[in-house]
C-alpha cells in the first residue's frame, strides 16, 4: 500500500509501471483478464497463457489468436475501455456494469445490473451530500466529493460504519502500512477523532476507533468476503498440494489482503480525520493501484470458495493460481514477485470428459460476474 | 402443457400426457407423480415380474405400490399449490415476476418442486402408516401387507437421503459431498438394513455422483458391518447391473423415439428422456469401466446404444426447436432465463453426445439453431441477445457479423485515433495547391 503522497507523485521513469485494472471477464478463460494502462503507450491486456505456463501480454483489440474465444461481453467491454484515453478505475467499473446492463452477460445479470445501477445512483447522491455537509474541508479540490463518493461506493464503506474497518487494523496486521504523517520516532499524537455534527441513522455510533468495535457494525461486503476466504485459504489450499504453487498462491493472497486492509484503513482514516482530505487530488488517481485490483481479488475469493465443489481439483487450484499470478503481475518482476511463473497448468486429459470445459468455464465466469454485481448491491 | 386449467384435478391423477399424444410425442411427464418417483427408475419393476422371481422381490420395488403411496403422501399436502405453480412455470412461460436476488430457488422451478416432493415423501414415510391405510394399500397394489411393511422403511431412507441418491439440477458437474458427510449418510442407509442398502447402491451409481469417490466410500462402509459379505456383494452387484440398466433404459427410449416426427410445440420440453446428468453419468461410468478394466463389454454395448439414443433425442429436440413459434415482442425475464438455460442444456447434450460418438454429429444442428437465431428478424430478441445466444450455442472463433457491426458503432480505440495536431497537419497539407499534382 503506497501512501497518499507517494501515489500522487507523477511518474518520472520512462518505463512507468502503468495502472493495472482487473476486467470481469465472461470468456471461457481460466484465471482472469487484467488491463494495464499506460499514460503514453497503448494499453496492454494481461491473461494467463492458455497454452501452458506464464502470462501473455496481448494487444487489447486483437484477441483472436490467443488460444481462447473471447465472449462478446469481453470484446465490447475492452473496446469501450480502450476508447477512453485517461481511464480510471471508476470508468472500468462503470463500463462493465453498462455492458452487463445492455445484456451481454445474460438476462439475469442484466436485471441485477439494472437494480444495482438504480441503487448506486441514489446512494452516490446521498453519499455526496453527506460528504459535502460533514466531511469535506474548506480548500479541498472541487472534484473531491464526487471522487470520494465514487470510491466509497466502490469499496462499500459507509461513513457511519467505520469502526468495523478500523478495529482489526489497530491490532496487528497492517499497522506498518499506515501512512505516517507524524514524525517517525515520536509516538503518534492522540487526536480526537472527527465527530460529525449529526449522524442521521445511528447517533450512538460515531466512528470512534478507540472505543473498540461495535459488534453489530457492518463490514463492507467486499472486505468481509476477503477476510473470510483468505483467512481460511490454508484449509482450502493445503500448501503442499500441487507442488508449491498453492503455497505461493497463498502468500500472494495474504499480501493482497494486507494491502486491501490497508486501503480500507486509509480511506476510513481519511473520513475520521477529514483535514487530510485537502492533500488529496483526485486527478492524480490516489489509491488507484489497489482499487484496480480489488474486484480481481474479490473474484479470487469467489473462485476459492468453489474449489471444493469444482469438477476437478487440480484444475480449480491451477485456475485460482493463474488468477493470482495475473493479479500479481508486474513489468519488473523478479522471481520472488511472480511465484509460479513457470508452473505448467494441468492439461485437459485430467479434466472429466463429460463436462464441456469451455461451457463450464463461461458459465462459471458469468455466475461470478453476477456475484460481483450483487456485491455492489451490498450482499456478501 | 395444458396444466393450468386442470391443475388441481390433475394433481390427483397420474399423468397429463395422454391428451397431448396426437399433437406431439409426449416426453417424460412432469406431474408431481412423475417428479416424485422418477429417480427410483433403476428399482421399479412390473408387479408380476416382482412376484415371480425371488431375486427381484428382494432387490426391486413393484410398480403397483407407487400409486397408493402417492395417494397417501399427497393426502392433505399443504404445499401442493406451490408445487403446482413451480411445475407450471417450468418452461419459463408462466413464471411470476421474480426477484433473482431474493429467491434463487425460482431459477430452476422443476428441480425445486422435486426437492419439495422428496422432502414431503421423507416426512410422510418417517411416521408409521396406520393399519387401515396399509390394508387399503395392499388391496390397491395387489400385494401382501407384510410385503409393504417390509419395503416402507427402506423407501423412507431413500427419500431421506435424496441429496445423495437422487440426481440434482441440470448441470453435468458431479455432486461432490465431503467425505465425512458421505460416510455418515452411507452409514445411516446401511444401518437401516440390507434391503435399504441394496436399494441405495444402484441409485448411488445412477445419480450424478463421482464414482471414484462414492464407490470406495460405499465399500468402506460395507466392510464395517457384521454381514459385510452381503453388503459388499450388493455394491459389486450394483456396479455390474448399472450398465444393463442404463442400456435397457436407452433401448426403450430408442423404441419410443423411432420414427417420431417433430411437430410445432408451444415451448421447449421441460424434462427430457435422457437429461444432461443422466448422460454425464453414462459417459463417466463407461470411462470408469475402461480405465479400471471392469465390465468392459457391457460398457461398450451401453456406449453404442446410448450414443444412438442421445443422437435421436438431440435431433428431435433441435427439429422441435426450429418449429417453435417464439414470441415476436420482447421476451419477459422468466422466458429469457429459461431460454438461456435451455441453450446451455443443448450445448451440454451435444458435448456429451460428441463424447459418446463423434462431435461432428452434433455440430451442424447447433449451427443451424444459431443461424436461425441470428437470421430470423421476427424473433423478439434484441441484437445483443441474438449475439449472445449464438455465442452460447456454438464456439465462435471469430466475432459474428452482428458483433462486428456492433463494434464498428462504438468509438474507435483512443490509441489509433490520430491526434489533433496530426489531423490539422494533414488537412493543411491537403489544401496546398501542389498536392493536386
Amino acid at each position: 500500500m503506497e501512501s497518499v503522497l507517494e501515489s500522487q507523485m507523477a511518474p518520472v521513469a520512462s518505463i512507468a509501471p502503468g495502472l493495472s485494472i482487473f476486467l470481469p471477464t465472461t470468456s471461457p478463460l481460466s484465471g482472469g483478464l487484467m488491463l494495464r494502462i499506460h499514460p503514453q503507450r497503448p494499453a496492454e491486456l494481461i491473461l494467463p497463457n492458455p497454452f501452458g505456463a506464464g502470462v501473455l501480454v496481448a494487444p487489447p483489440d486483437r484477441l483472436d489468436d490467443f488460444g481462447f474465444s473471447p465472449s462478446a461481453f469481453d470484446r465490447v467491454l475492452i473496446r469501450r475501455i480502450i476508447a477512453m484515453k485517461p481511464v480510471t478505475v471508476r470508468d472500468v467499473q462503470d463500463s462493465a456494469r453498462a455492458t452487463a446492463l445492455s445484456g451481454f452477460a445474460g438476462r439475469e445479470a442484466q436485471v441485477l445490473a439494472r437494480r444495482v445501477a438504480d441503487v448506486a445512483g441514489r446512494r452516490q447522491r446521498v453519499l455526496r451530500d453527506q460528504l459535502v455537509s460533514m466531511f469535506i474541508p474548506r480548500g479541498a479540490s472541487p472534484d473531491l466529493p464526487d471522487w470520494l463518493a465514487g470510491v466509497l461506493l466502490q469499496t462499500g464503506i459507509a461513513p457511519s460504519d467505520l469502526s468495523s474497518i478500523l478495529r482489526p487494523a489497530t491490532s496487528s496486521r497492517s499497522g506498518s502500512f499506515r501512512p505516517t504523517s507524524s514524525g517517525s520516532g515520536a509516538p503518534r499524537p492522540v487526536r480526537q477523532p472527527f465527530r460529525p455534527r449529526f449522524s442521521p441513522q445511528r447517533p450512538e455510533r460515531n466512528g470512534a476507533p478507540e472505543k473498540g468495535g461495535v459488534p453489530e457494525a457492518r463490514v463492507p461486503p467486499r472486505l468481509a468476503l476477503m477476510r473470510e476466504v483468505i483467512g481460511g485459504l490454508s484449509d482450502i489450499l493445503p500448501p503442499d498440494y500441487n507442488g508449491t504453487s498453492a503455497g505461493r498462491c497463498l502468500r500472494l493472497a495474504e499480501d493482497a489482503l494486507t494491502r486491501i486492509e490497508a486501503l480500507y484503513t486509509s480511506l476510513a482514516e481519511l473520513l475520521v480525520m477529514p483535514d487530510r482530505l485537502t492533500a488529496l487530488v483526485p486527478a492524480r488517481n490516489p489509491f488507484a493501484a489497489d482499487l484496480g485490483l480489488l474486484a480481481g481479488w474479490n473474484r479470487f475469493c469467489l473462485m476459492a470458495r468453489e474449489v471444493a465443489r469444482a469438477p476437478c481439483r487440480a484444475h480449480a487450484v491451477a485456475d485460482i493460481a493463474a488468477l493470482a499470478q495475473v493479479l500479481g503481475h508486474r513489468n519488473s518482476a523478479g522471481t520472488q514477485d511472480m511465484p509460479g511463473a513457470n508452473t505448467p497448468r494441468p492439461g485437459l486429459s485430467g479434466w472429466p470428459q463429460e463436462i464441456d470445459y469451455a461451457v463450464w468455464l463461461s458459465e462459471r465466469n458469468e455466475r461470478l460476474l453476477r456475484a460481483e454485481i450483487a456485491l455492489d448491491a451490498g450482499r456478501a | 402443457m395444458g396444466l393450468s386449467a386442470t391443475s388441481r384435478a390433475s394433481f390427483l391423477s397420474r399423468s397429463a400426457g395422454d391428451e397431448e399424444a396426437e399433437v406431439s410425442v409426449a416426453g417424460p411427464g412432469i406431474m408431481p407423480f412423475d417428479l416424485l418417483f422418477r429417480p427410483l427408475w433403476p428399482l421399479v419393476v412390473p408387479s408380476a415380474q416382482w412376484r415371480r422371481s425371488l431375486k427381484e422381490s428382494t432387490t426391486r420395488i413393484p410398480d403397483t405400490l407407487l400409486e397408493p403411496l402417492r395417494i397417501w403422501m399427497f393426502d392433505c399436502y399443504p404445499e401442493a399449490d406451490l408445487v403446482l405453480r413451480l411445475i407450471e412455470s417450468g418452461n419459463g412461460s408462466r413464471l411470476p415476476a421474480r426477484d433473482p436476488l431474493e429467491e434463487p430457488e425460482w431459477a430452476d422451478p422443476v428441480q425445486r418442486a422435486s426437492e419439495l416432493l422428496w422432502a414431503r415423501a421423507a416426512a410422510v414415510l418417517s411416521r408409521p402408516v396406520p393399519p387401515t391405510v396399509l390394508d387399503e394399500m395392499a388391496v390397491t397394489a395387489g400385494l401382501k401387507t407384510t410385503d409393504i411393511t417390509g419395503l416402507l422403511p427402506s423407501l423412507a431412507v431413500l427419500f431421506a437421503e435424496a441429496p445423495l441418491l437422487f440426481p440434482h439440477g441440470s448441470s453435468p458437474v458431479p455432486a461432490v459431498a465431503d467425505r465425512s458427510g458421505l460416510l455418515a449418510a452411507l452409514t445411516r442407509i446401511a444401518g437401516t438394513g440390507i434391503l435399504a442398502w441394496t436399494f441405495a447402491m444402484p441409485l448411488l451409481l445412477a445419480a450424478r455422483n463421482e464414482i471414484d469417490i462414492v464407490l470406495p466410500a460405499a465399500r468402506t462402509v460395507a466392510l464395517s458391518f457384521a454381514h459385510k459379505g452381503r453388503y459388499v456383494a450388493a455394491c459389486d452387484e450394483a456396479l455390474a447391473e448399472v450398465f444393463p440398466l442404463f442400456e435397457a433404459r436407452c433401448t426403450k427410449i430408442l423404441q419410443d423415439l423411432k420414427g417420431v416426427k417433430a411437430v410445432a410445440r408451444e415451448g421447449r420440453r421441460v424434462t427430457l428422456w435422457l437429461e444432461v446428468p443422466d448422460l454425464a453419468t453414462i459417459l463417466s461410468l463407461i470411462r470408469f469401466a475402461n480405465r479400471c478394466s471392469v465390465h468392459v463389454l457391457p460398457a461398450a454395448q451401453l456406449r453404442s446404444v446410448a450414443a444412438r439414443a442421445c443422437r435421436l433425442q438431440f435431433d428431435l429436440l433441435v427439429a422441435e426447436d426450429l418449429l417453435i413459434h417464439w414470441p415476436r415482442a420482447s421476451w419477459p425475464d422468466s422466458l429469457m432465463i429459461a431460454f438461456e438455460r435451455g441453450n446451455r442444456r443443448l450445448r451440454n447434450l451435444a458435448s456429451i453426445g460428441g463424447g459418446l460418438s463423434r462431435p461432428a454429429d452434433y455440430r451442424d444442428s447447433l449451427k443451424r439453431l444459431a443461424k436461425r437465431v441470428l437470421d430470423d428478424v421476427h424473433l423478439g430478441l434484441s441484437i445483443v441477445e441474438r449475439m449472445r445466444t449464438a455465442e452460447s450455442l456454438i464456439d465462435l472463433r471469430r466475432p459474428s457479423a452482428l458483433l462486428v457491426d456492433y463494434l464498428a458503432l462504438l468509438p474507435p480505440p483512443a490509441d489509433e485515433r490520430p491526434s489533433v495536431r496530426r489531423v490539422q497537419k494533414e488537412t493543411v497539407r491537403g489544401l496546398q495547391p501542389w498536392n493536386e499534382l
